[in-house]
């Protein structure tokens, strides 16, 4: 399969300081790819790198055979192939969840007529289950709400290629799988591939194909889930069983004198 | 040396141990101290520190530390508290005062290398990037005119009309004692057209418009809603800056002549009352004092006061990075830095126009 995006020894971090090492995946036509790891890692930074929202320190990324280097930015024609969904949904809060799903409507088709629009807006919406907040403001909604109207608008213009930023972090367990299960149907009735930053490992088990996991900045770890899941690598053992590791306490005690 | 015993009360907790340890601290420093724990059955959170802060001047002294009848509970406990340390503040580089200044300058240039940018992208995106790239959002721009123009009408004219009154009422007083009350008409006009009205108005509008547009703008970085406008492809700055941009060049200009004839009409009433003004002889006086060219530049003023107040606010808010605090800092900054702004401008103008 082609890969749709590649990323290449991208070196990325803010205020001096560098986040991201090295950093090189890639992601193939109709897969699920995960980036994982720890919080503070560098999942959002290294996401933020990708969409180009950052500029990176080196290192080159790839779109639909389109390579864009450190300080490019990505152009509208590839930004409209792609979709994302932001952590908080980032939905504007002046708008209806309707003309929110149309924003990107209104940019790459600007003279398309807005009873069209609005057909493609109740069919996104329809299949993120929430056509019925169709003229509903986004501070009307729930937390999972909002985060299926973020979904409808990303997937607005049929994107080849979907970004989610911890789609299911602060969801209740039910919401947070439906979302999953919506994302896997996504997939498969748009052909969408997907890469999704998350921590939630009953949302990795359900979706993940593959997945990067990161620590410290670096990849730690590439390929299937089930290769993740078979791993003897004690970070992966302990981040799939979901133990906590301890730093180790001083042994060094008060050398206190007891007197009976 | 010397050597002091003191007796641990039953319960050692927070509300107790602060004197304590400092009745203590003093002890040790002195020589050994012994602490007689044979009453001591309970001690909260605050304990563990007690007995570290001691074991570690005791360290640091060489005065001895007797801990004499624990019970064994609490001893096991104390047996078991291990050495802690706290991590060191990240020590930041200090900057003498001339890379402060400098720095300080190096902000100012930027800020105003940005405010030039966003308006060279305004004027792109309203006169070029419509046959381009993108329409103008005429219903944004007619929201903006309400929420930032509309909105604002019956505070700026109050404030317009106040100033005006007072001005007038005081050189009232002035001209009837040299018998020229008749020309406080063309001199209030003129003063009312070339600098009161501009002036006070955008300052109005920078305490009231700019601070809202600063904060909206401002929350909406934060939020990622920024970003994600960039991610479907869509220029902030044509969705956001731009009917910001266009409201107030329309708006702040209307406001501006309406707020400059109340302003007159405020200083009739001081002409009517207090130098027997008719109203006849009032509008004279103000057509005298207003040449075409005296509402044309007040109307300049106006724009370019309008401008720097939205432009200013509009890069305060898209540059706010953080939280809640962020959204605050950009709101005050934008309040502050355009009224300064605007008084700066208008020094700039008094230069060029008279």
């Amino acid at each position: 399969m082609d890969e749709i995006l590649k990323v290449d020894h991208l070196k990325a971090g803010y205020g001096g300081r560098t986040i991201l090492h090295d950093i090189s995946f890639g992601v193939k036509k109709g897969e699920i790819r995960m980036i994982l790891g720890s919080s503070g890692c560098g999942k959002s930074t290294l996401l933020n790198n990708i969409l180009k929202l950052y500029k990176a320190e080196s290192g080159t990324i790839t779109y639909f055979g389109k390579t864009f280097g450190a300080k490019d930015g990505l152009d509208s024609e590839t930004r409209m192939r792609t979709g994302v969904l932001f952590q908080s949904g980032a939905l504007l809060s002046d708008l209806t969840v309707a003309e929110n799903a149309m924003l990107p409507l209104k940019r790459s088709m600007p003279y398309m007529p807005k009873s069209q629009m609005e057909a493609i807006v109740a069919d996104r919406l329809e299949k993120v289950h929430l056509l019925h907040a169709f003229h509903r403001y986004p501070s009307e909604l729930s937390g999972g709400m909002k985060k299926r109207a973020a979904l409808a608008r990303a997937i607005a213009l049929k994107p080849e290629l979907l970004f989610c930023d911890e789609p299911s972090t602060g969801l209740d367990p039910v919401t947070a799988h439906s979302l999953d299960e919506l994302l896997l149907e996504l997939r498969d009735t748009l052909g969408v591939s997907m890469v999704i930053v998350s921590h939630e490992l009953e949302s990795i088990k359900i979706v993940c194909d593959r997945f990067v996991y990161l620590k410290e900045g670096y990849v730690h770890f590439d390929g299937t889930l089930q290769q993740g899941l078979d791993s003897e690598d004690p970070i992966l053992k302990t981040f799939f069983s979901r133990k906590s590791t301890k730093e180790p306490k001083s042994d060094d005690t008060y050398p206190f004198n007891f007197i009976d | 040396m010397r050597r002091t015993e003191i007796k641990l009360p039953h319960n050692l907790t927070a509300a107790n141990s602060k004197e304590l340890l400092r009745d203590c601290k003093r002890a040790l420093r002195q020589g050994t101290l012994c602490l007689d724990g044979s009453d001591l059955s309970y001690m909260d959170y605050s304990g563990d520190a007690f007995f570290a802060l001691l074991a570690e001047l005791s360290e640091k002294t060489g005065n001895r530390l007797d801990l004499a009848h624990f019970n064994d509970d609490i001893k096991q406990h104390l047996m078991g508290l291990r050495k802690f340390s706290i991590p060191e503040r990240e020590r930041k580089e200090t900057t003498n005062i001339f890379e402060a200044m400098g720095g300080v300058g190096f902000n100012l240039i930027q800020e105003v290398v940005q405010v030039f940018i966003l308006l060279n992208m305004c004027i792109y995106w309203t006169i070029l990037g419509p046959f381009d790239k993108g329409k103008i959002r005429f219903g944004g721009v007619a929201k903006q005119m309400f929420r930032l123009g509309s909105e604002a009408t019956g505070i700026c004219f109050l404030m317009v009309a106040l100033v005006c009154l007072t001005m007038a009422l005081q050189s009232s007083v002035m001209l009837n004692t040299i018998g020229a009350g008749s020309y406080l008409a063309s001199g209030l006009g003129f003063l009312i057209f070339a600098e009161i009205g501009p002036l006070l108005t955008t300052i109005i509008l920078a305490g009231r418009s700019g601070s809202s547009i600063a904060a909206e703008i401002a929350n909406m970085s934060v939020c990622e809603e920024v970003k994600a406008i960039k991610t479907m492809a869509i220029p902030p700055v044509q969705y956001l800056v731009v009917p910001r941009f266009l409201a107030m060049s329309i708006c702040t200009p209307i406001l501006n002549f309406c707020a400059s004839i109340f302003g007159c009409f405020a200083g009739f009433l001081i002409g009517y009352f207090c130098c027997d003004i008719t109203f006849t002889n009032y509008l004279q006086g103000i057509r005298e004092g207003i040449d075409p060219m005296v509402f044309l530049k007040s109307t300049i003023k106006a724009l370019a006061f309008g401008w720097l107040v939205t432009l200013i606010s509009c890069n305060k808010g898209l540059n706010a990075k953080g939280g809640a605090e962020a959204v605050g800092l950009a709101t005050t900054s934008s309040v502050v830095t355009s009224i300064a702004s605007i008084v700066i401008a208008d020094t700039l103008f008094a230069f060029i126009f008279y």
